[in-house]
């Protein structure tokens, strides 16, 4: 006996694809725009906290914030535009006076530090603390100094409105 | 002999339909929901990072000015930042809902405007003990960051206090 098979000939219309089809594209389209949404916000985020002119603006608070809080409370000097900045500091836990200085500065588009000896004023040393500086302002408030340091890579903008007290 | 032809034709139940879109909705709502969120807790932090620093500010330069009393961030910052991101003006009263602590006496309210986010700060000191005095400082703020002239409801707040020698 023959064995008789179904066959099936039905199958997809050419309106039944072209509908298919732009159904699919919408939804490529659709997540195509989500994913890129998604990965332009998560960029977005990730400047936001690793970007150049955020790191350089976090190194430069804890710099200044550290530095200023071990300095000596009546060796502070401000320049009278706010241009630069200078504390007296204790070199080592061996020092019985207040033996180093160090200057804060805009250099260009850097904030640099100069740190020398006091007795004979000699220096010792240049660091460079940040990039991408585009002004530096200090300003003195008693035994606080403040700073107000912008930062600009072009793209993003970063702004430092720190102060912070003598201690020593 | 009689071809029997079978008719075959797939295709979606009403219901299958039904749970598929139910699905996708879900799919849908839920990538929404965690970008808004995501978006709504970048804000916060942002908003938060901001007042503790406006807060510490306040708080390091009060204690090192020379006449606590006479300590006027408004005159101190005004004059070294020249940004309209930045604007701070003081106020007769604290702000919103903001009160001085009992015990505590005013020394000033400001209200702090930075990129078009309002703070509003209060600075308010009090002697605990014979030449100790307590400098306390609060910065408050809405968390839904209404801008300039929409009301203000602080319902967020960070507050430093620090001691010195008087």
């Amino acid at each position: 006996m023959l064995k008789k098979i179904a066959k099936n000939n039905t199958g997809l219309t050419i309106v039944e694809v072209m509908v298919a089809v732009v159904f699919l594209g919408l939804a490529v389209l659709a997540l195509g725009l989500v994913l890129a949404d998604s990965h332009r916000g998560w960029n977005r985020m990730y400047n936001r906290v690793y970007s150049d002119v955020v790191t350089d603006s976090h190194v430069a608070r804890r710099t200044f914030d550290r530095l200023v809080r071990q300095a000596g409370k009546d060796y502070i000097q401000v320049d009278e535009n706010g241009a630069w900045a200078q504390v007296r500091y204790y070199a080592d836990t061996s020092s019985t006076t207040l033996d180093r200085y160090a200057r804060f500065y805009q250099a260009g588009n850097q904030l640099r530090i100069e740190h020398g000896t006091v007795d004979p004023v000699q220096v010792l040393r240049t660091e460079t603390v940040c990039s991408n500086v585009s002004s530096c302002l200090f300003s003195r408030s008693g035994k606080a100094i403040e700073m107000i340091l912008r930062l600009d890579n072009g793209s993003e903008t970063a702004t430092v409105m720190t102060s912070a007290v003598a201690h020593n | 002999m009689t071809v029997k032809r079978h008719r075959y034709q797939p295709g979606l139940t009403f219901v299958e339909l039904l749970i598929a879109t139910v699905i996708l909705l879900i799919a849908v709502i839920g990538t929404a929901a965690f970008r808004y969120h995501a978006a709504l807790g970048a804000r916060k932090a942002d908003l938060r990072t901001t007042a503790a620093r406006t807060t510490l500010l306040l708080c390091e330069g009060w204690r090192g000015a020379a006449e606590p009393n006479a300590f006027n961030p408004e005159t101190q910052l005004d004059a070294l930042v020249e940004d309209a991101s930045f604007d701070i003006d003081q106020l007769s009263e604290p702000g919103g809902s903001l009160s001085v602590p009992s015990g505590f006496t005013l020394l000033g309210a400001y209200r702090i405007t930075i990129d078009n986010v309002e703070y509003y700060a209060v600075l308010c000191w009090q002697d605990v003990a014979l030449g100790l005095r307590a400098l306390n400082v609060v910065v408050a703020w809405n968390q839904r960051g209404y801008g300039p002239d929409s009301g203000f409801s602080p319902d967020k707040s960070f507050a430093l206090t620090t001691y010195i020698d008087t």
